[in-house]
């Protein structure tokens, strides 16, 4: 199939006919061979027939002449009176006269007793006394006459008896006959085959030539023997390699056995047959030659037309419009094509169709957004100055849903027509979302600028007629600048779709594209995507910053911050990526990967002997979660501190978002044992009742009011009533962002119970803990010291 | 001498009458294979003294010997005179007489005296299908039966001396011509004795030369 496949339509045709034209040609060649064979061997076969005729006639006319001419001896007086005359000297020559006449090789005469009476050329001796012989005589009286063919020496002899018979004379006259190379020469001449006399005599098993001077070559002679021994009881139609033989049986004594040999030697014969053979060849290899021609001219007729009708069809399939091949050949191959021809106008026509619904909105007729951006491309390639316009129906979803889709398509299409009649004719227009519109137009700032839009915009949101409903429509307007503002399709979306949040969020009508928003987004959007990979891979690590009892200057606790060097972006502060954190859900993630650090931490300065506790801060999406719990339990299932050393700290933003699933929160972490903390305390809209119901034990002071207490008066009021607040309602105070010796001991002395702040120690790294420690204790006599720094 | 070499034979005995009267052998001849009773058989009975030599005369006349046999006895003169328009050639070859009468017309010069007895087989040298047959008998008890096959051979007195006889019987369709069957009989005999011949059967009309080709176109 491999082969079949890659040969093609040409090869397969060709070899096809070829094939047919040899398989018939060879069967016929084939039949023709076996029928010369068979018909050389019944032609040998009728010859040899013919032969064994003629041989039979000669042989029975031979006998027949012997014995007219025997009988004619026999009367004649004269010899019938040297017989007579009971002298055996003139009835031996008597004898030898006649038989010369006659050309007997010997005879003899046997009296009615069986004695000899004369004889003639010294025949055999006791041939009278022979089984033969009696049984020759014996006919010999039936018949009047007998012959026997048989062998002396060594000679193929025919006997043949007649009675001499005569007033008072009976006598048996035996003559013997040599049947030799002139009988075999006029079988051999009449019938057209070679003659061959061989014997069989008693003592021996093999049959023997007669002939002394056969023109034979030994292994042909051993060829023809071997044929006698082995078929002669059975064919005597005998085929050997050179021979075609036919075997006559001369004579079949018990003892003696004497054939005759027709041959017909198969050279000459199997020459002409070998010359057939090769003349058929040569008309077999003739005609295939012939055969494969003419199947390859078929086949190039047919195959040009096929092959140009493939190409055509490849052009066509590469998206030409190439011309119909011309095909001379009618019928199917002209069918198909017209068919191709067809396919193309088809083609066409639905590529058409499919360009057209690709680039167009079905709803206004418009470019959409791939065919806009296309253009807008274009005008990146050309360099031209334009101002991109973006424009989006607000409520699009809410008309649709409220008012049906098909009063939706026909507010679009009202304000596609409100657009084409206040654009200048060169504007370009495309509907490229639901209800998004972009606009291209010749340049312009400023004023300008504001004014179009503004035109724009008032057009569109002119109070309208739909389905005999008035109706008016919101819309936002944002503008970019080309190609300030986007080098790029991919910018020009991603920029409008800024501009429109940025608009919608600040709740504009109309916002022009500031440059380098579009980086801030960029930058967030990598922060949001490295974060996972940062937490997954500890790209993250944890400081601490002590938080010191401000009654004796000791080390209680240390707040776990979070911090982050990007490998790009350097240290992102914690507030940026937190931020980010939670507005991608993030949060949760960080927030169980930090509790886990920090408590594996401190387990490793637990085990150095500093029993010191911990503060983390939680977001507010933590508190949504009810996992927090589980999460916090697990993470500190070793502590080997008080619970009440773990501190965590909530902003007062994020318990005052959503307070009655914060506050059940908070319950709940209360019940684990832990301390609760408010950061941030005095930047949020803190209800104070609120605070009053949560279980929280501590308020952290946000770091705003801390950092200048020393010389802000106002703060130091905030701060002192503040802290007399908390006192007052059982909750102790953290003061965060202490950062000279003045503000440390103005809150020590206002009772406010731990202090933080670069002032004591800047967060450290776990490792480093000890030393800071170390710091602590070294600066404890500063700390204590009420008055002015001593250095 | 005849030979007396004979196949085994049926010899049926009749009551023979024991008077005096003159005593005569009654002899009836059939054939051995039909049983039919053979005529023109010669009956010899080879006892008492030899007949006369006489005269007898074998003719041709329409290319035949005429008798074609003749019985006479031991130094007779045959005259074998010639009644047809062509010369004959007569001759034999037995060893009983053989001779030669060259071509003739008429009478040959002399007639052949045939001294010993035995059967002579007589042809023509000219003419193949002329066969005669000369039998030369020592005795003079001879007889030729009839077309009933009977013949009758009156016997001297003197045989009731004897036990047994001797009889040669010839017949031209005897399988060997050149010689005579012997037969012995008892005596006395009790009535007519039957003899049974081997005899060819009847010789066909054609030449023989015409029978052999006809034979060899058959085969």
């Amino acid at each position: 199939m491999a082969i079949a496949s890659r040969i093609g339509f040409r090869g397969r045709l060709v070899s096809a006919m070829v094939a047919l034209v040899a398989v018939v040609s060879i069967s016929i060649g084939a039949l023709l061979m076996l029928y010369l064979f068979e018909d050389e061997k019944s032609r040998a076969m009728e010859q040899l027939s013919q032969g064994e005729r003629v041989a039979d006639e000669i042989l029975q006319r031979r006998t027949s002449l012997i014995l007219s001419r025997l009988d004619v001896v026999v009367r004649d007086f004269g010899f019938r009176s040297a017989l007579a005359s009971r002298d055996r000297a003139t009835a031996d020559s008597a004898l030898e006269n006649q038989s010369a006449r006659v050309g007997a090789q010997f005879a003899m005469i046997l009296s009615s007793d069986n004695r000899i009476l004369a004889t003639a050329s010294s025949p055999p001796s006791k041939l009278q006394d022979r089984t033969e012989t009696l049984d020759l005589l014996a006919e010999a009286q039936i018949n009047g006459f007998a012959s026997q063919v048989t062998v002396m020496n060594n000679q193929a002899i025919e006997l043949v008896t007649i009675p001499v018979e005569a007033p008072g004379l009976r006598a048996q006259l035996i003559v013997g006959f040599e049947l030799g190379d002139e009988v075999a020469g006029i079988i051999e001449r009449l019938s057209g085959t070679e003659v061959l006399y061989r014997a069989r005599m008693a003592d021996s098993d093999q049959f023997r030539f007669l002939s002394d001077d056969i023109d034979m070559d030994d292994n042909r002679l051993s060829e023809l023997t071997r044929v006698s021994t082995e078929e002669q009881t059975s064919a005597r139609f005998v085929i050997s390699d050179h021979y075609f033989t036919r075997i006559l049986m001369l004579a079949e004594g018990p003892a003696t056995k004497l054939q005759l040999l027709l041959l017909i030697n198969r050279d000459a014969s199997l020459a002409a047959y070998y010359k057939r053979a090769l003349e058929i060849l040569l008309l077999v290899s003739g005609v295939l030659i012939l055969a494969a021609l003419m199947a390859l001219v078929v086949a190039r007729s047919l195959g040009r037309p096929v092959l140009r009708l493939a190409q055509y069809a490849k052009a066509i399939g590469d998206g030409q419009s190439p011309e119909p091949p011309p095909v001379r050949v009618g019928g199917e191959l002209a069918e198909l094509r017209h068919a191709l021809g067809d396919m193309l106008a088809k083609l066409k026509n639905r590529e058409e169709q499919i360009r057209y619904a690709a680039s167009h909105d079905e709803i206004t007729g418009l470019p959409n957004s791939q065919a806009f951006l296309s253009r807008v491309r274009e005008s990146f390639e050309t360099g031209g100055r334009y101002v991109l316009f973006g424009l989006r129906v607000s409520d699009l979803s809410n008309i649709n849903d409220t008012l049906g889709l098909a009063f939706g398509d026909n507010v679009l299409r009202a304000v596609v027509e409100r657009l084409k009649v206040e654009l200048p004719d060169n504007a370009e227009l495309g509907r490229t979302g639901g209800g998004e519109f972009m606009m291209l137009v010749a340049p312009c700032t400023g004023e300008a600028l504001d004014a179009q839009a503004n035109h724009l915009l008032n057009a569109v949101q002119a109070p309208m007629q739909i389905d005999n409903t008035p109706f008016t429509l919101r819309c936002t307007m944002v503008s970019l600048q080309l190609p300030e503002d986007a080098q790029d399709t991919d910018q020009v979306r991603r920029r409008l779709n800024l501009t429109f949040e940025l608009a919608q969020k600040t709740r504009q009508r109309l916002a022009h594209y500031q440059p380098g928003r579009d980086e801030n987004h960029l930058r967030e959007l990598q922060i949001i995507s490295d974060l996972t990979a940062a937490i997954a891979d500890k790209g993250l690590h944890m400081n601490y910053q002590p938080k010191l009892s401000m009654a004796d200057g000791s080390l209680r606790q240390v707040e776990a911050l979070v911090r982050w060097i990007h490998p790009e972006l350097g240290f992102i502060s914690p507030e940026e990526f937190i931020f980010l954190a939670e507005q991608s859900g993030q949060i949760t993630d960080l927030t169980r990967h930090i509790l886990r650090r920090v408590a594996q931490d401190a387990s490793h300065w637990h085990a150095s002997g500093l029993n010191i506790g911990v503060a983390i801060n939680l977001s507010a999406l933590d508190l949504s979660r009810p996992e927090l719990i589980d999460e916090i339990s697990d993470a500190f299932s070793d502590w080997p501190l008080p619970m009440s050393s773990i501190t965590l700290e909530v902003t007062e933003s994020a318990l005052m978002d959503d307070p009655e699933t914060a506050l059940e929160t908070l319950g709940k972490l209360r019940d684990l044992g832990v301390t609760l903390s408010v950061d941030d305390f005095g930047t949020g809209y803190s209800s104070l009742s609120q605070l009053r119901k949560l279980p929280v034990q501590e308020l952290k002071i946000d770091k705003s009011f801390i950092l200048k207490l020393n010389t802000e008066p106002q703060d130091q009021l905030i701060v002192k009533s503040t802290i007399d607040m908390a006192h007052g309602l059982g909750l102790k105070i953290v003061a965060e962002g202490i950062e000279n010796h003045e503000t440390w001991h103005i809150l020590k002395s206002w009772g406010c119970e731990t202090g933080q702040g670069f002032y004591m120690s800047r967060p450290v790294g776990a490792a480093d803990l000890l030393a800071t420690v170390d710091a602590i204790q070294s600066l404890k006599p500063e700390l204590e010291y009420s008055g002015e720094p001593t250095s | 001498m005849f030979k007396s070499r004979i196949a085994p034979l049926l010899l049926i005995f009749t009551p023979l009458s024991l008077a005096a009267e003159p005593v005569a052998l009654d002899v009836r001849i059939i054939d051995h294979q039909t049983n039919e009773p053979v005529a023109d058989a010669r009956i010899i009975v080879n006892h008492g003294p030899a007949a006369e030599p006489s005269s007898a005369e074998m003719e041709q006349r329409n290319r035949q010997f005429q008798p074609k046999s003749l019985l006479v006895s031991k130094g007779s003169e045959v005259n074998f005179p010639n009644r047809d328009a062509t010369q004959h050639h007569v001759y034999s070859f037995s060893p009983a007489k053989a001779f030669n009468l060259e071509l003739f017309k008429d009478q040959p010069e002399a007639p052949v005296v045939f001294d010993e007895t035995g059967v002579v087989e007589i042809g023509c040298n000219i003419h193949d299908q002329m066969q005669g047959f000369i039998l030369i008998t020592d005795s003079g008890l001879t007889a030729r039966t009839d077309t009933s096959g009977r013949a009758s051979v009156p016997l001297p007195a003197d045989v009731t001396s004897i036990t047994e006889l001797s009889i040669s019987v010839w017949h031209p369709r005897l399988s060997n011509v050149t010689e005579t069957v012997n037969f012995t009989v008892g005596l006395p005999m009790s009535g007519p004795v039957e003899l049974a011949l081997d005899l060819t059967p009847e010789p066909e009309k054609t030449g023989r030369l015409n029978g052999l080709q006809k034979r060899f176109q058959d085969l």
